[in-house]
């Protein structure tokens, strides 16, 4: 077709758009992270308590929001909470709904961390006189931060990723800002792959952050695996399939 | 252990290749890409078919909707398998939206678009139309607790409208400072004004008298917006086979007056714009359009 020539010519023309779209994603992504991250740090706590209730009731939440679909989860902010009396902006529902969702993972993820904790060492530190908050700030909380610090990073990505979805309640955010601009142009290919490239940047950009900051503030440097690498196998660069297995010849 | 999954994969893989160029010709002309069909072969393919794909937005009652039984239903159903009768094959109706069908046609995954679909000259670049199936125009439902009166109203308000239809654009030209919120099809865009997300929603005027008559907290504004809107069937480009055969048979039900019978029986009145193909023999809807418009302008 004599498109073609400048069928990307015409989806760039719109890369305004797009990055007004890309901002959206990333600011409801952040919003959510943070709010996750709060949810997460005080239902582990909760999971971990000695009142049964808090059990319960955390637990009952994570089951929820872990074993039903994301989707499902953000129509009941935006169009079921307003008929509960709490009416939400399709931002705020979006933020809510992946807040809510990631909370939930993120609940286990910080659980397992500080489960993963030798109790051996609580003991020993009990036996030293250490104080509650000596005890957790400087042996727990260091050594569960190595262990959750991949899945968090990885549970980041989930939400850039997940927020797609909220362009089924009508926020134009990146992936609909990429169904706008292919129902204008009807470049579907190009409308839609100029979206999955600027995702697979954002990606990126998160993994080699989170790779930079944990080589930063971890000493010894962690194990690869998950979104983090060793010294001497970084990745600079998370392409899709071709990452799994650890090159010894060569570096990527 | 590998190397024998690799060779079972790679058995499989030559199976299913076998098994796919082993299928009737008449498939693999169908999923063909959005090239040029050749134009008279495509209604002799559909008939060895056995079945005609037509592509419908199933979430616009009562054009298309699911029934209670959960199958396809609707006035642009009940016209579908009508055409797949006179071409003696069976009807399969394809769910899409206003921002997929054009897609959904170019790859080949349908025959033909129905779906109220609008005849634009933009459009008329990337699908050919038929003549025109209904004639409508674009209007405006609002909630009743919103105190919208006009179209300058809806300025500052929230409006509903769907990605990849008309009215997205009918809003940005009458009331330029209202929030549109553009939703993937017209249940959501529905139901974000019956919960209030939104405060109005614009569409085609014949869907929303029928939306405004089964919900009492929406009202429906005397205004249309823009002008009048000639709604089509669309087929791939250059399927003239095709488009001769459509062309015929709207103008036979809208002669024999059955078009008629199943509208009144879908929206309980005659059309507010009776179809009227006085034009003499244009070959698609766009002709169709201009000359409509050159005759009112």
């Amino acid at each position: 077709m004599h498109h073609e020539s400048t069928g990307w010519g015409t989806v760039l023309s719109h890369t305004d758009q797009f990055l007004s779209g890309l901002l959206i994603t990333v600011e409801v992504s952040v919003l959510a992270f943070i709010f996750a991250l709060i949810i997460g740090i005080l239902g582990a706590a909760a999971r971990r308590s000695r009142f049964r209730i808090l059990r319960v009731i955390v637990g009952i939440y994570v089951e929820i929001f872990r074993n039903t679909p994301l989707l499902l989860q953000v129509f009941v902010a935006f169009f079921g909470l307003p008929a509960l009396g709490l009416p939400l902006t399709n931002f705020q529902a979006g933020a809510v709904a992946l807040a809510a969702n990631a909370g939930a993972y993120l609940v286990e993820i910080i659980r397992g961390g500080l489960a993963a904790v030798p109790p051996g060492q609580l003991d020993a530190a009990h036996v030293l006189s250490l104080t509650r908050t000596d005890t957790f700030s400087r042996i727990v909380l260091p050594q569960a931060i190595r262990k959750v610090y991949p899945p968090i990073v990885n549970q980041f990505v989930q939400i850039v990723l997940g927020s797609s979805l909220l362009s089924a309640i009508a926020l134009p955010e990146l992936t609909g800002v990429a169904q706008t601009v292919n129902s204008e142009t009807l470049l579907t290919l190009q409308s839609f792959g100029f979206a999955l490239i600027l995702y697979l940047i954002v990606s990126n950009i998160i993994s080699v952050g989170s790779n930079l900051l944990g080589a930063v503030i971890f000493h010894p440097p962690l194990e690869a695996g998950g979104r983090s690498a060793g010294k001497g196998r970084r990745r600079w660069l998370i392409i899709p399939g071709t990452n799994k297995e650890p090159r010894l010849k060569s570096g990527v | 252990m590998k190397k024998l999954a690799i060779t079972v994969l790679a058995a499989a893989t030559a199976l299913t290749l076998a098994a796919c160029s082993a299928q009737p010709s008449a498939n693999s002309g169908s999923t063909n890409g959005a090239a040029s069909s050749s134009g008279t072969g495509v209604v002799a393919q559909i008939k060895s078919r056995g079945q005609i794909n037509i592509a419908d937005c199933l979430s616009f009652k009562p054009f298309g909707f699911y029934n209670s039984s959960g199958k396809p239903d609707g006035y642009d159903v009940d016209l579908a398998n009508l055409l797949a009768k006179s071409l003696g094959v069976k009807a399969n109706v394809v769910n899409v939206t206003s921002d997929n069908r054009i897609p959904y046609l170019q790859t080949g995954k349908v025959d033909a678009v129905f779906c109220n679909f609008t005849i634009t000259g933009q459009r008329a670049q990337a699908v050919d139309f038929t003549i025109p199936y209904v004639v409508s125009g674009e209007g405006v439902l609002v909630r009743k607790s919103a105190n919208i009166r006009s179209a300058s109203d809806l300025n500052g308000k929230t409006v509903a409208v769907t990605k990849g239809s008309t009215n997205a654009q009918a809003v940005q030209a009458v009331a330029p400072h209202a929030t549109v919120q553009a939703y993937n099809d017209d249940t959501s865009a529905m139901q974000a004004v019956k919960s209030g997300q939104a405060d109005a929603f614009i569409e085609d005027l014949n869907f929303l008298t029928y939306q405004a008559s089964q919900n009492t907290s929406l009202d429906l504004l005397k205004t249309t917006l823009g002008a009048k809107e000639y709604n089509g069937w669309a087929v791939q480009k250059g399927d003239k086979a095709l488009l001769d055969y459509l062309n015929s048979f709207l103008r036979k039900v809208t002669e024999n007056g059955q078009s008629l019978k199943l509208f009144k029986k879908w929206f309980g009145a005659a059309p507010l714009y009776p179809l009227n193909y006085t034009t003499s023999d244009p070959t698609s809807g766009l002709d169709l359009v201009k000359t409509a418009e050159s005759s009112n302008g």
